[in-house]
């Protein structure tokens, strides 16, 4: 891209969208990837993936939670919303684990999953005696059902499991630009918000303090890269400004 | 199962035909929610969701409804040592409440329509929910079909009369409640081989033979 052509982020926190695009390529990676699994190795690389996923998001949320929609803490509508947008934090955070310790499960988790679902409680519901009751049942349905069937399932069920967090996403991101963005750009001076995107993009508190930031370069094109190393070069001059 | 089916050895295993043309419908279904575009109609995707709701409200009816528990010698799940036997005659048991959690999914496809949508054009939120609605539905799905085939149906086989299997079987077969009393054997045929059509049209009249002799 051409310097004529280029035109700066005009609020850093348009940054935002940015850091979007590039969760959602990773989920849409590992959604593609859950479509296609069909081995326990898939799951694996699974595993990876959305692991990797989970640590941008849990960083990412905290950030946002503490800096962000933390000063704007106001009444009424304000306030509604960034109560809304820290839920929804909290409930992504939530399934995001889920999903981690779902698939941390094993080869026969989605037997575990619907054998637990169909609830099989017998006349005594002591806690020992349902879960024998439960293993039971998977024992049986995966000496019925063969490795491959039993891994199938798992599979299928991570898949389902990835798009509703995927979906959980899609709708956070975009109810934050709709309506957390639009309040920062206008409660927040230029020089609170290059500290929360840095802080954002920059984790002091790693071994690498670039891991955020590397890794939303390697997600966006190049046009979007630009605007990238731009608002970089913007907090780090802001950062080494005398105060 | 996607294997061709080459006999049906027992009248009850026309179960099988009846599961590849579920999973058929749930296939086309998915692959239309997967395929819907920002701002185009959503006709072609609730044309897929009906038929594939209406095979699987249809099915599930009937299969409640046969009672097959209650045709078969009960003592024999008393006596059952096997611990994978055992295992199968509890599942037959659950069989009415795994299709009431599959109808809850249809119910929870049908409020993304009703609640998310309203209009009849699709917007990117609403695609999202409806994809992952019937992934989940399709997932429910697979999960049944798969216990009962590997479960339910040997159980079935073994202790189910085939005088009995053949009335669980016709009634899953042929509707005579509906104006198109075979409707369930015409849409059943678009997802099988011809090998497996020529199957279940000899079994439609060993079910015709049945059904005049009573």
């Amino acid at each position: 891209m051409s310097k004529e052509n280029f035109t700066p982020l005009e609020h850093p926190i348009d940054v935002m969208p940015l850091m979007h695009k590039a969760f959602r390529a990773v989920t849409g990676r590992t959604e593609a990837q859950a479509a296609e699994a069909t081995t326990v190795e898939d799951i694996a690389q699974l595993n990876e993936a959305f692991g990797f996923w989970v640590e941008q998001i849990r960083y990412h949320a905290a950030v946002e939670d503490e800096l962000m929609t933390g000063p704007l803490k106001g009444d009424g509508p304000v306030r509604e919303c960034v109560r809304d947008n820290e839920d929804e934090h909290a409930v992504l955070a939530g399934k995001a684990g889920e999903l981690a310790r779902f698939i941390a499960m094993g080869n026969s988790a989605g037997v575990k999953e619907s054998v637990r679902a169909a609830a099989f409680t017998l006349e005594e519901e002591q806690h020992k005696e349902l879960e024998d009751r439960f293993h039971e049942v998977e024992d049986a349905l995966c000496k019925v059902l063969g490795d491959k069937k039993v891994t199938a399932r798992t599979i299928r069920h991570i898949h389902s499991r990835v798009m509703r967090v995927r979906i959980l996403e899609l709708d956070h991101f975009e109810n934050e630009e709709a309506f957390v963005c639009p309040l920062v750009r206008d409660e927040i001076d230029e020089a609170g918000q290059l500290y929360i995107v840095r802080r954002l993009l920059i984790d002091d508190s790693a071994k690498d303090p670039r891991w955020v930031i590397d890794w939303v370069h390697s997600e966006l094109d190049e046009a979007d890269q630009a605007l990238l190393e731009d608002l970089e070069a913007r907090f780090q001059a802001a950062v080494v400004q005398p105060a | 199962m996607t294997a061709e089916i080459t006999t049906l050895e027992h009248p009850i295993d026309a179960m099988f035909l009846i599961h590849k043309a579920l999973r058929g419908e749930a296939n086309r279904t998915v692959e239309q929610a997967k395929c819907l575009e920002t701002g185009c109609s959503l006709q072609p995707f609730k044309l897929a969701f009906t038929a594939w709701a209406t095979a699987i409200m249809y099915h599930a009816e009937k299969e409640v409804g046969a009672g097959m528990s209650e045709s078969m010698d009960r003592s024999r799940c008393k006596t059952a040592h096997d611990p994978i036997e055992r295992v199968k005659w509890a599942l037959l048991e659950k069989e009415d409440e795994e299709y009431s959690r599959l109808l809850e999914g249809v119910m929870d496809v049908m409020t993304v329509l009703e609640t998310d949508i309203g209009a009849t054009s699709v917007i990117t939120r609403t695609k999202q929910h409806l994809y992952g609605q019937v992934l989940a539905l399709r997932v429910a799905q697979d999960d049944h079909l798969e216990t009962e085939e590997a479960m339910i149906l040997p159980l079935l086989r073994d202790n189910l009369t085939p005088e009995n299997q053949m009335k669980v079987v016709g009634a899953l077969l042929i509707d005579n409640e509906a104006d198109d009393r075979l409707w369930v054997i015409n849409w059943m045929s678009q997802d099988l081989t011809p090998g497996e059509n020529e199957l279940l049209k000899a079994l439609e009249s060993r079910i015709h033979q049945a059904h005049s002799m009573v």
